[in-house]
This record gives C-alpha cells, sequence and structure tokens, in this order.
C-alpha cells in the first residue's frame, strides 16, 4: 500500500512537472500582441495602386497600338510582310519593325511579375499579423484537451483536484503556449520588416520612373490620336462633326483621367517606404500613430475612384474610337 | 545618360511634341501650308527621338524588374518560412497535448496495475 501512494504521488508530481514547464516557458515572454490592421490597410493600398497602374498601362498600349495602326497604314513605304512574325526556335519569333506598343506589352507582363511578387510579400505580412494564424480558437481547444487529460490523469491516481483548479491550470498552459507563438510571431514580422525596407524602397522608386514613361507615352501619343478625328472633323461639316467633337472630348476626358490616376499613383508608391517603415514602429509600439499607412490608404481611396472614372471614359472612347 | 535624366528629356520632348503638333493644327486651320508642313516635319523629327528614348527606358525597366523580381521572389521565401514555423509551433503545441494524452493513458494502465 505504501509503495501504491509513492507511484502516486510520484506520478502526479510528474505529470504536473509537464504542463508546469509548458506554461513557466510562456509566462515569460509576456503579453506580446500585434494589431493586423495596418498590415490588412497596407496590403489593400497595395492591391489598389497595383490595379491602378495596370489600368493606366492599358491606356498607354492602346493608344500606342492605334498609334501604330494608323501611321503604318498611312505610310505609302509600309509593306505587309513588315506586318509579319517571325517564328524563331522554340517560343522565339520577332516583328520587324518592332514598334514602341510591342515595348510596352512586354513591360506591362513584367511588371505584373513584379507585381505579384510584391503583393505576394505584402500578403505574407499580412497573413503573418493576421488572427487566423494564432487564433483563440486553436488554443481554447488545447486548453479543453489538457483540462479533460487532467481529469483522467487525476481520476486514475486518486487525487481529489477541483474543477475550477483543473481548468485554471489547463487555461494556464494553453495562454503560455500561444504567448510563446504570439511573441514568435512578433520577432518574424520585425525581421520581415527590417530586412525588406531596402525592397520596399527599390520597389517604389522603380514603379514611380515607371510612371514617369508611362505619363510621357500617353501624353505624346494624345497628339497622334487627336489626328484622325481632326481629319474627321474637317472632312465634315455642320451635325455630322458631333460624332467627332464627341470623339474628342472623351478623349480629353481620358487623358484627364489618366493624368489624375499616374499622379495619385506616384503619391500612393512614393508612400509605400514610410507606411511600411510604420508597420515595424506599430509592432514596437501599439499606439504609435501610424501617420504613413494613412497616408498609403486615403491615396488608395482616391485611386479606387479614379480607376472608375478611367475605366469609365475608356470604355466611352472605344465606343466612339472610329468617327 | 542616367533613367531619371532619359526621364526629364522624354517629358521636354513630348511637351514639345504636343506644341509642335498644335501649331501644326493651328497653320492648318488658317490655310498656311507651307508652316504646316515644316511643323509637319519638326513633328516627325521629335516623333523619332521620343520612340528611341521611350523604347531604351521600356528596355531599361525591363532588365531592372526582372533582377528586382528575383530578389522579392527570394526575400519573400524567408517569410514564408516564417508564417510555416508558426504554423509548426502550434502543431507542436497541439501534439505536446497529444503526447500528453498518450502519457495518461499509460498512468491509467499503471495506477490500474498497481491498485
Amino acid at each position: 500500500m505504501e509503495y501504491t501512494t509513492m507511484l502516486q504521488q510520484g506520478i502526479a508530481s510528474l505529470r504536473f512537472c509537464w504542463i508546469a514547464a509548458v506554461a513557466a516557458s510562456g509566462l515569460l515572454v509576456g503579453c506580446a500582441s500585434v494589431n493586423p490592421k495596418p498590415f490588412v490597410k497596407y496590403r489593400n493600398a497595395v492591391q489598389e495602386a497595383q490595379t491602378s497602374i495596370d489600368a493606366a498601362m492599358s491606356v498607354s498600349y492602346n493608344w500606342t497600338r492605334s498609334g501604330f495602326i494608323e501611321s503604318f497604314s498611312s505610310n505609302t513605304n509600309s509593306k505587309f510582310t513588315q506586318l509579319m512574325i517571325q517564328p524563331g526556335n522554340g517560343y522565339d519569333w520577332s516583328l520587324p519593325p518592332s514598334h514602341i506598343y510591342l515595348n510596352v506589352k512586354q513591360t506591362r507582363s513584367e511588371l505584373a511579375e513584379l507585381n505579384t511578387a510584391f503583393a505576394k510579400y505584402a500578403d505574407l505580412l499580412a497573413k503573418l499579423a493576421g488572427r487566423e494564424l494564432v487564433s483563440t480558437e486553436n488554443f481554447d481547444q488545447l486548453a479543453a484537451d489538457l483540462n479533460k487529460n487532467i481529469t483522467d490523469a487525476a481520476k486514475a491516481i486518486g487525487i481529489d483536484a477541483s474543477a475550477h483548479g483543473r481548468a485554471l491550470f489547463s487555461t494556464a498552459a494553453s495562454e503560455a503556449a500561444r504567448l510563446y507563438i504570439k511573441d514568435q510571431r512578433q520577432k518574424h514580422l520585425i525581421k520581415a520588416i527590417e530586412k525588406n525596407q531596402v525592397n520596399v524602397t527599390n520597389y517604389s522608386a522603380l514603379c514611380v520612373s515607371l510612371l514617369h514613361t508611362i505619363r510621357d507615352n500617353v501624353k505624346t501619343y494624345y497628339a497622334d490620336r487627336t489626328d484622325p478625328i481632326k481629319i474627321g472633323w474637317n472632312s465634315t461639316a455642320g451635325e455630322k462633326r458631333q460624332k467627332n467633337t464627341e470623339a474628342m472630348l472623351n478623349l480629353n476626358e481620358q487623358y484627364a483621367d489618366a493624368m489624375r490616376v499616374l499622379q495619385e499613383l506616384e503619391t500612393a508608391y512614393g508612400a509605400l517606404p514610410e507606411a511600411h517603415a510604420d508597420l515595424a514602429k506599430a509592432i514596437e509600439t501599439p499606439e504609435f500613430n501610424v501617420a504613413g499607412i494613412q497616408k498609403l490608404y486615403a491615396s488608395a481611396k482616391r485611386l479606387q475612384q479614379l480607376y472608375g472614372e478611367l475605366t469609365k471614359t475608356t470604355e466611352k472612347e472605344t465606343k466612339t474610337e472610329k468617327p | 545618360m542616367k533613367p531619371t535624366e532619359k526621364n526629364i528629356l522624354l517629358d521636354r520632348l513630348s511637351v514639345c511634341y504636343n506644341r509642335t503638333n498644335y501649331l501644326k493644327a493651328l497653320c492648318e486651320e488658317q490655310n498656311l501650308p507651307d508652316e504646316a508642313a515644316r511643323f509637319a516635319r519638326r513633328k516627325e523629327r521629335l516623333k523619332l527621338e521620343i520612340d528611341g528614348l521611350l523604347r531604351d527606358l521600356y528596355h531599361d525597366w525591363i532588365g531592372d524588374a526582372k533582377a528586382f523580381s528575383k530578389k522579392l521572389g527570394d526575400s519573400n521565401k524567408d517569410v514564408e518560412k516564417a508564417v510555416k514555423d508558426i504554423e509548426q509551433n502550434i502543431k507542436t503545441a497541439e501534439n505536446i497535448v497529444k503526447v500528453i494524452g498518450y502519457i495518461d493513458d499509460v498512468i491509467e494502465i499503471a495506477a490500474g496495475l498497481v491498485l
């Protein structure tokens, strides 16, 4: 009988040592908490900027392509063979003479890849900061399982532990594990943000330089787009000019909308590095005023509206394209 | 010439191109065909310069973007690993509870044998 009591006490002490160790390791890390909202705002603003830059590139592509068609068709030296693709080895091909619209197309596809990589980064940050990753439900389940284990163990060794005491113990252990994981998450986030700050700055600079090129591309080809409308306008009179007048107004609206989108995009892309640095500050100091993120988010909201207007005027221009 | 300088030049040229286009249209409206033709020739010349600059800028940008996309992709792998680490940590915590459950079964059996 003495041996039985000793065994029971030994098992009981071993059993609670396990949980105590887990609890102690967790409680040492403190109550680190990450607010996911700035990360979600950052990700959403990045998505909005990316959608808008693609829309602006689409205007640039359509105008340069139309410009090519018009100048090629009206040039008496143009030859039909110059429009024929020369297939090369494997997937290679060439189209002499290479025109700007093909460069725009290639740039657009490269931009899509670059944007995918950056969107993935913003998304991973949001995931790492998100509530889903370290959900309370997971740890409530852990606490429930632990509680059951303790009850079974206590029953087996004949210890009369109170239900309240057992629940407190299992909650402490699962809470300890949760805090440990939260602390790990915070360290990973800060490390990722610090390591990628230079990448964000470079991404921002790369996109702003592309915006300047698109802006001047659109500006140049605006002049070319006016040519066929002008010819149509000059060749008609009276009410017949209405269609050309309307086409010119639509072209102007599209130009003005594209310029507004491009200008706002420059603000948004310019704000990316500061907002990114704010994410780290928001983790270290939860009460930190994330002005950089607010500025970026406000710009993304304006972009959303401007993008809608640009899409509408693009549709209108397509409808009245051929006067 | 640096890309930023090319961009500045392109901006100036595109403004000049639009003004030339406007003046050409104005001469046509005022029935000045010789002047309009002169502006048309300059417009064509400007277009060649602008297209050359645009081609260079897009080409340079594609090169920079390709290199940077790769760098960003590598960096994303590190962040992905961090997410997986956290998920693994949660699994570890769950596994600890499971293992404790198994030990409890052993305890139950052992206690039954002793009693």
